[in-house]
């Protein structure tokens, strides 16, 4: 349970790596689609930014995940 | 006059909400999230805030004590050869700081196991209370409850990660991580920041939330159908004994994710207070 200097046997990587990933594709399309979706409230196009965000956001969240989680 | 009724009839099918069960030739009246609304027993204003004591809260209640009750009664007089309810007290116990703190914070984290053994507890006596026949609602069905336990522990492991990072340290760990090219920071510093903040206790309580809900609405299904079906016609036996066999089923499987959540919930507690007291590498 414990290593003989007390960290933990189960870094808390492993354990909360898939709460995570959920975490960060959602706050990365919210984040990016919200702001494509008020560029294009503020430039009065239809749908122009709005997905161009979301798509950003999600590679960025993938970017993330692998830094964080992914990396040997 | 014929015509009258056959409209008024066609009427009464279609309408909602006015078919009446001792006929059983009305439409199957499926619970919706109508169900989850309750009248409160008493209402009383206080600084002007209005309350209202509704199941919920003496629900609640009743948790609490029960819990304090035991826990108390447990550990009055502690023996070294523990007594009956001691061991069952210390089994509690132990699995939450064994399987959850040490598995996930290690050493640095004896002190938070009391906080993660009320956790624990609360939040599995608050959804066990679905499945016990005078209940019958699962506490944590309604929002306010794993909401304001979610607040709680993201007031924790922000509080844990500024005085033990400081407070520039801890936002700067967390918005930037390392071995990143620089001119990427700008995309991923505001997904950080964002997912880390708000997304993590959002998607805390409404996981448990929503299990809770469901769980119980899909309980109220299969209830309300082997109810309905055994009133309809001889066939409806069959489907109706079905049905509540499902419901059986369903309730020892509704059992399990009730403890699955509630340590679901503490390990994931006990997972971002494990984060924020070491800085991430």
């Amino acid at each position: 349970m414990t290593t003989p200097d007390g960290r933990p046997d189960q870094q808390p990587d492993s354990s909360n790596a898939a709460w995570s990933i959920v975490s960060y594709l959602l706050g990365g399309m919210a984040v990016w689609g919200g702001a494509g979706w008020l560029l294009d409230r503020w430039t009065g196009q239809e749908a122009l930014f709005f997905p161009i965000g979301l798509i950003v956001g999600i590679a960025g969240a993938l970017y993330i995940v692998y830094v964080r989680f992914g990396r040997p | 006059m014929f015509a009258d009724l056959a409209l008024l009839a066609a009427q009464e099918e279609t309408h909602e909400g006015s078919c009446h069960f001792e006929t059983g030739d009305c439409g199957f009246p499926a619970p919706s999230a109508d169900i989850f609304e309750l009248d409160p027993y008493a209402t009383f204003s206080l600084f002007g805030l209005e309350f209202h004591i509704t199941k919920y809260v003496v629900l609640a209640a009743i948790g609490v004590v029960l819990i304090v009750g035991f826990f108390f009664l447990a550990f009055r007089v502690p023996r070294l050869v523990p007594s009956r309810l001691q061991s069952v007290g210390e089994l509690g116990y132990l699995f939450v700081r064994d399987q959850i703190s040490r598995q996930v914070i290690g050493k640095k984290g004896e002190y938070f196991v009391p906080f993660l053994v009320s956790l624990f507890f609360f939040v599995w006596v608050f959804n066990l209370f679905a499945v016990i026949p005078a209940g019958q609602f699962p506490v944590t069905s309604k929002l306010a409850f794993p909401a304001a336990l979610s607040a709680m522990v993201w007031l924790i492991f922000n509080y844990v990660g500024i005085r033990n990072q400081g407070f520039v340290g801890y936002f700067k760990n967390m918005a930037f991580p390392p071995g990143v090219p620089k001119a990427l920071y700008i995309i991923l510093t505001p997904i950080e920041l964002f997912s880390t903040l708000l997304v993590r206790p959002f998607t805390l309580a409404v996981r448990l939330f929503a299990n809770m809900f469901a769980g119980h609405l899909l309980l109220t299904t299969f209830t309300v159908a082997a109810w309905y079906l055994f009133s309809s016609n001889p066939f409806g036996l069959i489907f109706s004994a079905t049905s509540f066999i499902l419901t059986v089923v369903l309730t020892a499987f509704e059992m399990f994710i009730q403890a699955l959540q509630a340590f679901i919930f503490t390990l994931l507690t006990a997972s971002y207070i494990g984060g924020a007291l070491e800085a991430e590498h």
